[in-house]
C-alpha cells in the first residue's frame, strides 16, 4: 500500500442517499484507488457507508452501459438486436420523436421519469430535468415519491400542519422521546443514526413501530410489531388514551389549533360569524359564541367539548368530534385490529404523553397502504396533541437554504398543470404536486388505456421503472406498447428491453454538481472522468434542450453559467468554491421554534400556519368540502384480510416488505460485488411456526404467490427462505428492489416478471388510497411453498 | 510499549456491513476472504424477540491460539499488540492448523478467484487484489499501515454509528482504556482465557 503522500487527493461528497457524506477520494496516476468519508467534514467525520466505499468498484465495472445503442429488432422479440450508435444519432432520435409526439398527441403525450436519489447522478439534476420537461410543455413528470416520501412532505400534512414545502425537522439531540414508525432510520439516513443513538445513550425512550423487527427497532426500548397496514389503529387508540386520561396540552389546542371552532351538525362545515368574517368558537365564560380571526382575546376561554346552538343551529368544537371519532378506538379494540396487546398501547401512550418533549418520525412504511393518508394525518396529530408541536426536541418543519431555482415552472402554462395525470385522475390539490404524476400506475393505464389521455413517449433517466412499482408486468407491457422509449443508467435494467434507445449514463462520481450541503457550499467535481462513452445525465439534459431549440433558457450550454444561477442566492461563484477543498462553510440557518407565534410585522398578530384556518388543522374542511373525511377515520387496509377476505382464503399470509439495510438504494447496486456480499441473495422472512407445517428450512428455496383483485394469479416470485421470530407468524417479509446480477460472484439476473425475485411482480395495483392514491401493496395476500 | 485494540459497543451496532466493505476497500482482500464478517443473534420469539449485531474479527489475542497451532511459525506477536502473519513462511497446502484453532473462526486462506474484475485494465482493483497470495492464511491487520501513519483502521473510521472505539491500552488516558477502566467491556469469550485486545460492550 503506497503512503498516502504519494496520491492526489479530491475532495467530493456521496450522492447516494440524503445523508450527502463528506468523501475523499485518493488517486494514483488519474486512477482511484479509494474513497474515504472525509476525517475532517463536519458531516460524517470520517465516516462511510457501504454504498460509498463502494465507489471504485460503482466506477470500473465491467458491465456499464459503455455507449449509446438503438434496437434493431422488434419490441417483444427476446434479442432486441442492440447496435451502437453515436451520442449525436441517440440524441437526435430523440428529439425526432419528442417533437413527432408532441405535434401528433399534443407535449402531455410524452411522459418524463426520474429515479430516486443515488440514481446517476442522484436528485440533484432533476430540477434541470424538470425545467426540459417544463419548457417542452408536458405535466407528467414522474418520480419515486408515490412510493417513499410523500407521507413527509406533499400531500395531506401541508393540509393539517400548514408545512407546505417544508420538511419535518427532528432536533434527536433534544428529544426524549421519540417514536418512529416505518423507518429503518439506523440504516437509511447514516447521518441520523448516530443522533438516534446517542439520544438513547443520554436515556432518551426509543419506540419503534413496524410489522418487522427492523436494525431499528432491534435497538428500541420497545418494539411495536403490529399486523401491517393498521398503524391508523394504533395512533387512534393513542388518542383514545390521551383525550380519556386527559393527557392532552388544551392551553395549546385552544390558542393554536382549530380544535375550538364550532361544526356544524347538518353539514359538517366550520360556523362562520354573521358578517362571513371569522369562525366561531362558544366562550364558556360568556356562554355565547365569539368570533376568532382566527386568534381570540385572552379573556375568552373557548369550550372544546360539548354541543352547542347558534341561531338556531347545532354545532360543536372541532375536538368534540375528534374525542366522538376516537371514543370507540379504545387499546381493548385496537388490540384485535393490530395484534398489539392493549396494556402495551397504553404503555407506550403514557410513555409519549408524559415524556417532554416527545416527537414522532417515520418514512416509507406509510406509504405502502390504501390508509396512508389518514396514518399519516393521525400520527402527526400525536406531537401536535400532547403540546410537542414545534418545540425543540418535538415534531417542527423547517425552512432550508436554498439554491436558486431552475425549475422554471413559469414555462410552464396552467392548463397544462391541470391536464395532468393525477389531476384529471380526482387526486388533485390535496394530494400531489401537480406536475408529479403520482402513482405510476396512471402512466401506464393511460399508455395502455389511451385515457384520460394517450401517453406514447416516454424518456427515462436514472430510474428502474419497469421493476420500481407495483405490478411490473403492467408497467412492463406498457412500455412496450409506447411509440418511442428511450432509457439512461449505469447498466442494462430489465425494462431497457423494451426502449428503442438506450444511454449510457456517466456515476455521479464522475459527474459535476454544486449543492448546499450544510455547512458547506460545494462544487462537486468529477472525481475521475466518464468512463467509455457515458455521460452525465445534465449533459444528457444540456444537449437535448440545445437540439429542441431552448438553448437560450438553458444558458446557452454553458454549466458553469447555471450553476452560477444555483449559487445567486449565496452570493458566490463555482469558482469560489473550487477555491477551497470543501467549498464554502455557511452556517445553516438556526431552528426556530413556535413559529406559528411570532408576530406579522404589518398585522402585529401571530403568524400561524399556512392553512385555511390559520391554525393547525385537528378538522380538516378542506378534506371535507372535496368529499373525503374531515378526520382520521379509521379504514381497514385495502387488501388485508378483514377488507377482502375472499382473497385471503387461498393467499392466507400478508406479505410486507423487510426494511431497506444501508447497502442498497432500493432497486441499485446488486450488480456491485463488495455491496452483494453483504447480502448475496434476497430472503424471505418466515416465521418458524409458520414454516414448520409447510416443511420449509432456513434457506429452502421458495414460491411466492399472490393473486390479483379478481382472485387470479398475479405472479409468483422464487426466493430463499430465513426463519426469524422478527415477524408474526401471518406476515411474510419480502425485500424490494431485486432483480439484478452480479457476473463477478457468478450470480445471473433473474428477470424481473415471473418467477424472478421482484416483489414488485406480486402486487395488483388496483387498491388505492381515496386520498392520495398510494397503493395498497403493505399487507398484501399471499401464499408460500417449498419449491 | 503500544498494545493496540478495539472496543466494540454491541448496543451502537445495527449490522450496516460498513466495517466490512471499508476493510475491503482499505486491504483489497480477495473475494472470498473477509477479514471482518456480522453474526447476527436473534433470541425469543414474536413479539419477545431481540437481535444484535456482533462484527467478529481478528481478537489480537494475547495467548495466540493460532500461533501456537502455527508448524512454521509464521505467527508472531507484532509492533503493537498486533498479531502478524509472516506470508513468507505461511506454508500449509491441505489443512491449515491456524484457521482451526482460532475459536473466532477469523482467519482466511486465499483460494478462489484472484481479483473481483480480472479483466478490467482501467481498475488498479486488479493487482491489489492479486498481491494477496495464494494459499497463505490472512486476517485482520488492525489496519496496522494506517495506525503507524496516526490513523485508526478503517473500519473504525468508517463506522456510521460510532459502534467501535480504537485506541492503545498501555495508555491509560486513551478512550479505549478509559472505557475498559469504566467496567462494561468485556472479552466475548472469557472462558478461554485468551487476553483479547478486541472487546465488547454487551447489551
Amino acid at each position: 500500500m503506497a503512503e498516502k503522500n504519494d496520491l492526489e487527493k479530491i475532495y467530493t461528497y456521496c450522492i447516494h442517499c440524503a445523508a450527502l457524506c463528506g468523501v475523499v477520494a485518493y488517486l494514483r496516476n488519474g486512477r482511484l484507488v479509494k474513497v474515504e468519508g472525509d476525517p475532517d467534514s463536519l458531516r460524517n467525520a470520517g465516516t462511510l457507508c457501504p454504498k460509498g466505499l463502494a465507489a471504485i468498484q460503482e466506477i470500473y465495472h465491467p458491465e456499464r452501459l459503455k455507449y449509446p445503442m438503438k434496437r434493431t429488432n422488434p419490441k417483444g422479440d427476446d434479442d432486441p438486436g442492440w447496435v451502437r450508435i453515436t451520442w449525436d444519432e441517440a440524441l437526435d432520435t430523440i428529439v425526432t420523436h419528442m417533437q413527432a409526439i408532441k405535434k401528433r398527441y399534443g407535449p402531455e403525450a410524452f411522459f418524463f421519469q426520474k429515479g430516486s436519489t443515488g440514481g446517476s447522478s442522484g436528485s440533484e439534476w432533476y430540477s434541470f430535468f424538470n425545467r426540459l420537461v417544463n419548457i417542452y410543455g408536458s405535466p407528467n413528470f414522474g418520480g419515486t415519491g408515490h412510493i417513499c416520501c410523500y407521507t413527509r412532505s406533499c400531500p395531506g400534512l401541508p393540509l393539517t400542519l400548514g408545512t407546505r414545502r417544508k420538511q419535518p425537522v427532528i432536533v434527536y439531540e433534544k428529544s426524549d422521546c421519540i417514536m418512529i414508525v416505518g423507518f429503518n432510520i439506523l440504516h437509511t439516513r447514516p447521518n441520523v443514526a448516530r443522533k438516534v443513538l446517542d439520544a438513547k445513550a443520554r436515556g432518551a425512550k426509543l419506540i419503534v413501530v413496524d410489522p418487522l423487527l427492523s436494525p431499528t427497532a432491534s435497538k428500541a426500548d420497545i418494539w411495536l410489531g403490529l399486523r401491517p397496514g393498521t398503524d391508523l389503529a394504533l395512533f387512534l387508540a393513542m388518542h383514545q388514551v390521551i383525550v380519556q386520561e386527559a393527557l392532552y396540552d388544551a392551553d395549546f389546542l385552544r390558542d393554536w389549533t382549530n380544535a375550538p371552532f364550532l361544526v356544524r351538525d347538518d353539514n359538517g362545515l366550520f360556523l362562520r360569524a354573521a358578517d362571513g368574517k371569522g369562525y366561531l368558537v362558544w366562550d364558556e365564560e360568556t356562554g355565547a359564541p365569539v368570533a376568532a380571526d382566527p386568534w381570540l382575546p385572552s379573556a375568552v376561554k373557548p369550550a372544546l367539548r360539548g354541543s352547542y346552538r347558534v341561531n338556531n343551529t347545532g354545532c360543536r368544537p372541532a375536538w368534540q368530534l375528534f374525542c366522538d371519532l376516537v371514543e370507540p378506538c379504545t387499546p381493548g379494540w385496537a388490540q384485535k385490529i393490530t395484534w398489539v396487546p392493549e396494556d402495551r398501547i397504553r404503555e407506550v401512550t403514557h410513555l409519549f404523553a408524559a415524556t417532554k418533549p416527545a416527537s414522532v418520525d417515520w418514512y416509507n412504511g406509510l406509504m405502502r397502504n390504501s390508509n396512508t393518508f389518514y396514518t399519516a394525518v393521525a400520527l402527526a396529530l400525536l406531537p401536535v396533541v400532547t403540546g410537542n408541536w414545534d418545540v425543540p426536541g418535538g415534531l417542527t418543519y423547517g425552512d432550508r437554504f436554498k439554491l436558486g431555482d431552475v425549475k422554471g415552472d413559469h414555462f410552464l402554462p396552467r392548463d397544462w398543470v391541470e391536464k395532468s395525470l393525477v389531476a384529471m385522475t380526482g387526486l388533485n390539490v390535496t394530494a400531489y404536486n401537480k406536475q408529479q404524476v403520482g402513482p405510476m400506475s396512471l402512466v401506464s393505464e393511460a399508455i395502455l388505456t389511451d385515457k384520460p389521455y394517450p401517453i406514447k413517449g416516454m424518456l427515462s433517466l436514472a430510474s428502474g421503472v419497469g421493476t420500481s412499482n407495483p405490478n411490473s408486468k403492467k408497467m412492463t407491457e406498457a412500455i412496450r406498447r409506447l411509440d418511442f422509449c428511450a432509457m439512461g443508467d449505469f447498466w442494462k435494467t430489465p425494462a431497457m428491453d423494451m426502449a428503442d434507445i438506450v444511454l449510457p449514463c456517466a456515476t455521479p462520481w464522475e459527474s459535476e454538481y454544486v449543492n448546499y450541503n450544510p455547512p458547506y457550499l460545494m462544487h462537486r467535481r468529477p472525481i475521475v472522468p466518464p468512463r467509455h462513452e457515458s455521460w452525465p445525465d445534465l449533459k444528457i439534459i444540456f444537449e437535448l434542450a440545445r437540439r429542441l431549440g431552448y438553448g437560450e433558457m438553458f444558458w446557452d450550454g454553458d454549466m458553469q453559467k447555471a450553476f452560477n444561477h444555483l449559487l445567486h442566492p449565496f452570493g458566490v461563484s463555482v469558482d469560489d468554491l473550487d477555491a477551497q477543498p470543501r467549498g464554502v462553510y455557511i452556517s445553516p440557518p438556526q431552528p426556530q421554534y413556535r413559529k406559528y407565534a411570532q408576530k406579522d410585522k404589518q398585522t402585529g398578530k401571530p403568524k400561524g400556519v399556512d392553512t385555511p384556518t390559520g391554525r393547525i388543522e385537528i378538522y380538516s374542511e378542506t378534506l371535507k368540502t372535496l368529499g373525503h373525511d374531515p378526520l382520521p377515520h379509521w379504514r381497514e387496509p385495502e387488501p388485508g384480510p378483514f377488507s377482502t377476505p375472499e382473497l385471503f382464503r387461498e393467499f392466507p399470509f400478508m406479505l410486507s416488505f423487510t426494511p431497506r439495510p444501508m447497502h442498497w438504494i432500493h432497486g441499485q447496486f446488486r450488480i456491485v460485488p463488495w455491496l452483494r456480499q453483504c447480502q448475496p441473495a434476497p430472503l424471505a422472512w418466515v416465521n418458524p411456526r409458520t414454516a414448520a407445517p409447510l416443511g420449509i428450512q432456513e434457506g429452502d428455496p421458495i414460491v411466492v404467490e399472490t393473486p390479483r383483485r379478481d382472485g387470479t394469479l398475479q405472479g409468483y416470485i422464487r426466493i430463499k427462505a430465513h426463519l426469524t421470530e422478527a415477524l408474526h407468524p401471518q406476515a411474510i417479509g419480502i425485500p424490494y428492489g431485486w432483480w439484478q446480477g452480479c457476473e463477478a460472484l457468478g450470480l445471473t439476473e433473474c428477470g424481473s416478471l415471473d418467477g424472478s425475485t421482484n416483489v414488485n411482480d406480486l402486487i395488483d395495483d388496483y387498491f388505492r388510497d381515496p386520498v392520495s392514491g398510494t397503493i395498497g401493496m403493505g399487507s398484501y395476500p399471499c401464499r408460500i411453498r417449498k419449491e | 510499549m503500544a498494545r493496540y485494540g478495539l472496543i466494540i459497543d454491541i448496543s451502537r451496532c445495527t449490522g450496516c456491513y460498513a466495517c466490512v466493505v471499508a476493510c475491503k476497500s482499505e486491504n483489497s482482500t480477495r473475494p472470498d476472504v473477509s477479514w471482518i464478517r456480522i453474526q447476527e443473534d436473534e433470541e425469543g420469539e414474536y413479539p419477545q424477540v431481540s437481535r444484535r449485531y456482533v462484527p467478529l474479527l481478528c481478537m489480537q489475542c494475547g495467548e495466540m491460539p493460532c500461533a501456537q497451532a502455527c508448524p512454521s511459525e509464521a505467527i508472531r506477536m507484532g509492533a503493537g499488540g498486533i498479531v502478524h502473519i509472516e506470508p513468507d513462511k505461511c506454508f500449509c497446502h491441505e489443512a491449515h492448523p491456524c484457521v482451526e484453532a482460532c475459536p473466532f473462526e477469523v482467519l482466511q486462506v486465499n483460494q478462489g478467484k484472484k481479483s473481483y474484475f480480472p479483466d478490467d485494465p482501467a481498475s488498479l482493483e486488479k493487482e491489489a487484489c492479486e498481491a494477496h497470495r495464494d494459499g497463505v492464511v490472512e486476517k485482520c491487520t488492525l489496519c496496522s499501515h494506517r495506525i503507524v501513519t496516526g490513523q485508526a483502521p478503517a473500519c473504525v473510521q468508517a463506522c456510521p454509528t460510532r459502534a467501535m472505539i480504537f485506541g492503545d491500552r498501555d495508555d491509560p488516558n486513551s478512550a479505549l482504556s478509559q472505557l475498559i477502566a469504566g467496567g462494561r467491556v468485556r472479552d466475548l469469550r472469557p472462558e478461554l482465557k485468551l487476553n483479547p485486545s478486541v472487546l465488547y460492550v454487551q447489551t
